[in-house]
C-alpha cells in the first residue's frame, strides 16, 4: 500500500451554525482518481472547497503527502500541489485568457521549488498544446469564450500550478454533450499522465468511467465509499444513494 | 484656435492631476470595496509633512522623497490598522470608518497645526511660466502632466505587464478565485494602500505647490475631485478613472475660460451639473464596461 496522496479524516465543516459536510473520510492514493457523486445540496462543492482549504476545518484532520495541513489557507495548499478548479468555472472575465493561465501558475515557495520563468512559459506552451482554442483566443477577455471554452480555461489554469491533485467541480455542468465529452476526453488523458483528481458531479455515468473509487454524499455524509468496480448498479445507485425517488430531505 | 489650446493646456494639467486622484481610490475600492472619504485628508497630512520637513530645514531634493515615504507609510497603516480591520463583509461600515477617519484627521490636523494656511514649499523656477504664441503654461503644470504621464506609464505595467498586478487584478474580480491562485488578499490589500500611498505622496506635493498654502480643511476639496472624477470614469475600472479625470479636468477648465465672467462663482456646481448629465446619460461612467479589457 502506497502512502496516501491525500488523507482526510472525520472532516466536519459548514456555514455559520450549520454543519454542512459530517465526519467525511477520504483517502488517495498518487494518480489515483474518486468521483464524489450526490444530489444539489449534498455537500460535494463546500467539501472540495474545505479540501482547498477555502473553508476551515471544524473538525477532522487532513495531510498532504504526509504533511498535516489541516489549519493551512488556500495559498498555502495551493503552492503545495493542491489545485481546484472551481465550482461555475469562476474564470477571471477582466483578464485576458492568457492572463488567466498565468496567474494561475503560483510561484511555489513552500516545500517545492518556485516555478522559473522558463517553466512557467513552458506549461503555458504545453496548456496552448493541449488546447489550441485558448491559443487563438489568448488576447481576447477570459469572459469572451463559450462555456466548453471556460470549462476548458478553467482546467488549463488549474493545471498551470503542476499541481499532484486536481480537483474539479461540475466539469460537465451547463455543456452540451458532445462539449462535455470532450472534457471528459480530457481528464482521463490527465489521468494517463498520472495526475490524481476529484472530479464532483451530481450524477455522472462520465465520471464513473473515470474514476478508481467513488463517494456518494448525501445530507453531508459519506453514504457510500467504493472502488467503481464494486459499485451496485447504475439504477439501484440512483435509487438508493442519490435519491432520486425518495422524497428524503436534503440538508444545504 | 490660441483659446482653444489654452484650454487643452489647463484640462490637461488639471486632468493629470485628477486621474491620479482618482486612481489613487480605485486601487483600493478594487480589492477592499472602499471609496476612502479621507483620502484628501491623508494627502493633507502628507503635505503638512512636507511643510514641517521644510521648515526644520531640509532642502526639497530631501523633502520630496521623505514625504512620499511617509506617504506610504501613512496608507499603509491606516489600511493595515483602520480598514482591515473593518473587514469587507460589509462596504457601508467601512464608508462609515472612511467618514469617521477623515473627522479624526481633521480635528487632529486643527489640534497640531491650527486653523491658519501654512505657506508650502514651492521653489520659484517652478512657478515660472512659459509664453509661446500667446500660450501660458506655468512650469509647474509641465511637471505635473509629465510626473503624471510617469506614474500612469508605470502604473499601466505593473498592472498589465507584472505578476503583481494581475494578482491585484484577479483579486479585485473574485479574491476567492485568487487565493486558490496563491494570491494572498491581505498581501494585495496591502499593495493596493501602497501604490495609493505613492500616489497621494505625489499630489500632496504637485497639488500645494499649486495652491501655495495647506490648511487643515484642505482635504474635503481633494477628495471631492477624486471622487467625482471616479465617478465619471466608472468605479473600479483603472482606465476609466484616468479617462474620469481628464474629463472633469477638460470640463474646468472649460468652463473656467468660457463662462461668462457673472457666471464663474457657479463653476464649481455647474461642474456637478455636467456629472449629473453624464451619469444621466452613461451610469456605468466612461469607463464602466472598459474594466473588461476584451472590449
Amino acid at each position: 500500500m502506497p502512502e496516501p496522496l491525500l488523507s482526510v479524516h472525520g472532516l466536519v465543516t459548514g456555514y455559520g451554525p450549520n454543519a454542512v459536510v459530517e465526519q467525511v473520510d477520504l483517502s488517495l492514493c498518487p494518480g489515483e482518481s474518486v468521483a464524489l457523486l450526490g444530489v444539489n445540496g449534498a455537500g460535494k462543492t463546500t467539501l472540495v472547497s474545505t479540501i482547498a482549504g477555502l473553508n476551515p476545518l471544524w473538525s477532522g484532520s487532513m495531510t498532504f503527502r504526509g504533511d498535516t495541513v489541516t489549519k493551512a489557507g488556500p495559498e498555502a495548499r495551493a503552492t503545495m500541489g493542491i489545485s481546484l478548479c472551481p465550482e461555475g468555472r469562476q474564470i477571471f472575465t477582466s483578464l485576458t485568457v492568457e492572463e488567466n493561465l498565468l496567474i494561475g501558475a503560483t510561484p511555489s515557495r513552500r516545500r517545492r521549488p518556485a516555478a522559473t520563468a522558463a517553466q512557467v512559459q513552458e506549461r503555458l506552451a504545453r496548456s496552448y498544446e493541449r488546447f489550441p482554442i485558448l491559443k487563438e483566443r489568448r488576447h481576447g477577455g477570459g469572459g469572451q469564450l463559450s462555456g466548453g471554452e471556460q470549462q476548458m480555461l478553467a482546467i488549463a489554469r488549474a493545471l498551470m500550478s503542476a499541481p499532484e491533485l486536481l480537483m474539479v467541480d461540475e466539469p460537465s455542468m451547463g455543456l452540451a454533450p458532445a462539449v462535455a465529452s470532450t472534457v471528459y476526453g480530457l481528464l482521463r488523458e490527465l489521468k494517463r499522465e498520472g495526475l490524481a483528481m476529484i472530479v464532483v458531479e451530481e450524477s455522472s455515468n462520465r465520471a464513473l468511467g473515470l474514476v478508481d473509487q467513488c463517494i456518494v454524499l448525501r445530507g453531508g455524509r459519506s453514504v457510500l465509499s467504493a472502488p467503481v468496480g464494486e459499485l451496485p448498479d447504475h439504477a439501484t445507485l440512483l435509487e438508493v444513494y442519490l435519491g432520486s425517488s425518495t422524497s428524503e430531505e436534503v440538508t444545504s | 484656435m490660441t483659446g482653444f489650446l489654452q484650454v487643452f493646456l489647463d484640462g490637461l494639467s488639471l486632468g493629470s492631476s485628477y486621474s491620479l486622484l482618482a486612481l489613487g481610490l480605485t486601487m483600493v475600492f478594487g480589492v477592499l470595496g472602499l471609496v476612502n472619504f479621507a483620502f484628501g485628508d491623508m494627502i493633507v497630512w502628507t503635505a503638512f509633512l512636507a511643510v514641517e520637513l521644510t521648515s526644520i530645514g531640509l532642502p526639497l531634493p530631501a523633502v520630496i522623497p521623505l514625504t512620499l515615504v511617509g506617504s506610504v507609510a501613512l496608507s499603509m497603516f491606516v489600511g493595515e490598522v483602520v480598514f482591515r480591520r473593518v473587514g469587507t463583509q460589509n462596504p457601508l461600515s467601512l464608508l462609515l470608518v472612511s467618514f469617521g477617519l477623515s473627522l479624526v484627521l481633521v480635528a487632529l490636523a486643527v489640534q497640531v497645526f491650527g486653523e491658519l494656511a501654512l505657506m508650502f514649499p514651492s521653489p520659484t523656477a517652478l512657478n515660472t511660466v512659459l509664453q509661446v504664441d500667446g500660450l501660458q503654461i506655468s512650469m509647474l503644470s509641465l511637471v505635473n502632466v509629465a510626473v503624471a504621464a510617469v506614474i500612469l506609464a508605470a502604473l499601466f505595467v505593473l498592472l498589465n505587464r507584472s505578476r503583481l498586478g494581475l494578482a491585484l487584478r484577479a483579486t479585485a474580480e473574485n479574491a476567492r478565485t485568487a487565493r486558490l491562485m496563491a494570491v494572498r488578499p491581505k498581501s494585495m490589500v496591502r499593495l493596493s494602500f501602497a501604490i495609493t500611498g505613492v500616489i497621494g505622496g505625489v499630489i500632496a506635493l504637485l497639488w500645494f505647490m499649486k495652491v501655495g498654502t495647506v490648511t487643515p480643511r484642505s482635504g474635503l476639496d481633494i477628495t471631492l475631485k477624486a471622487f467625482i472624477a471616479l465617478v465619471i470614469g466608472g468605479l473600479g475600472s483603472a482606465r476609466g478613472a484616468v479617462a474620469g479625470g481628464f474629463a472633469l479636468g477638460f470640463a474646468e477648465a472649460a468652463l473656467a475660460s468660457w463662462l461668462p465672467v457673472d457666471l464663474r462663482g457657479l463653476q464649481q456646481a455647474l461642474a456637478f451639473v455636467v456629472v449629473v448629465i453624464l451619469l444621466v446619460l452613461r451610469p456605468q461612467g466612461i469607463g464602466g464596461r472598459l474594466l473588461d479589457v476584451s472590449r
